[in-house]
């Protein structure tokens, strides 16, 4: 059994935060200790696991490129047979359901436009944070017109249709 | 440069850094940027809210009056619906900190407070179940939030500062 600030020691060590006589003496015990040993690697598959699926990951800019073209990827909305018709491209949802878990852009304190001596203003998003759970959700527009948010339903994203809207 | 002088270098250049950066430093930067007192009263004026409950379907009805700039909205960024109705309508005047709320046909609470106040709008955090969100509204650009479905239709949240 290993104390939480061992763990905590092993994740600085593998995070590279620990040096000089802490390192050197984390070392030693991680060379006396086959549970942390075990511990360590953990940690490193974890990290290797994180990192893959962050390459993965589109940036938040791709996000907000991809949703703007929302509307142009949309086809015209048929009547609805068993809840709403709108159709989505496939791939949507994947994307959609990526982004869905926290959505948390930056907070500047003060206003809502960035400006300085010759610097033009520009909006800032509207949206300072958002989050759905597992729910996913898109941002359809975000500027300064109007903030338009739609959750979608859990099930049937996959299958690129919007067909049930879950409450 | 004797030790005395290292000293005395060292001892003035800790100070400077710290004037900059601690809690203290930062606090006299801001006070700088404060407006002026006559923007006092401005400053203690309550968030105008304008909280709009619709209830949207596909299927061709009618547009409610009052709805059409949402449903133009809604339309350019793709949702066309054919129904859209007003089903609640409200004023609220919320002051930071203070808590307003909605309830929407389907019986779910939206919760909204005004958290901070920028030059033109506020920072206004709204829940509504398990979802939460910040935003940074400001007059006239209505947050809408839709998702709920309804009797084959769709509820949509729509919050707007006056």
């Amino acid at each position: 059994m290993m104390s939480e600030r061992l763990v905590k020691d092993l994740h600085a060590y593998h995070d590279g935060e620990l040096s000089g006589p802490r390192r050197w003496w984390l070392e030693r015990r991680i060379a006396a200790n086959p549970a942390a040993q075990a511990e360590l690697a953990r940690i490193r598959e974890l990290g290797a696991a994180l990192r893959a699926q962050a390459e993965q990951t589109p940036a938040p800019d791709l996000w907000s490129a991809i949703v703007l073209q929302l509307p142009s990827a949309m086809p015209a909305a048929e009547p609805a047979r068993d809840g709403f018709g709108f159709t989505l491209p496939p791939w949507l949802g994947a994307v959609v359901a990526a982004g869905a878990v926290v959505i948390a852009l930056y907070v500047l304190p003060g206003g809502g436009t960035r400006t300085g001596p010759g610097v033009p203003a520009v909006r800032e998003s509207a949206v300072q944070l958002l989050d759905t759970g597992r729910r996913p959700a898109v941002i359809l527009q975000d500027d300064a017109e109007a903030t338009i948010i739609l959750l979608l339903p859990r099930q049937k994203i996959d299958a690129g249709r919007i067909s049930d809207v879950v409450g | 440069m004797s030790w005395g002088d290292l000293r005395r270098g060292l001892a003035a250049g800790w100070c400077a850094v710290a004037l900059g950066l601690s809690p203290a430093g930062a606090v006299a930067q801001e006070q700088f940027a404060q407006p002026a007192a006559a923007d006092a009263p401005a400053r203690k004026a309550p968030a105008r809210f304008e909280v709009t409950v619709l209830r949207a379907e596909l299927a061709k009805g009618a547009i409610d009056p009052q709805a059409e700039r949402l449903h133009n909205l809604l339309a350019k960024r793709g949702l066309a619906y054919g129904t859209l109705r007003v089903v609640a309508h409200q004023r609220k005047d919320l002051m930071l900190g203070e808590i307003g709320a909605v309830m929407t046909p389907t019986g779910k609470e939206y919760r909204f407070r005004p958290l901070d106040r920028g030059d033109t709008g506020f920072l206004v955090a709204i829940d509504w179940g398990s979802n939460r969100g910040d935003f940074r509204m400001e007059p006239g650009v209505p947050v809408m939030l839709g998702g709920q479905p309804k009797d084959g239709g769709q509820i949509w949240v729509v919050l707007e500062l006056r």
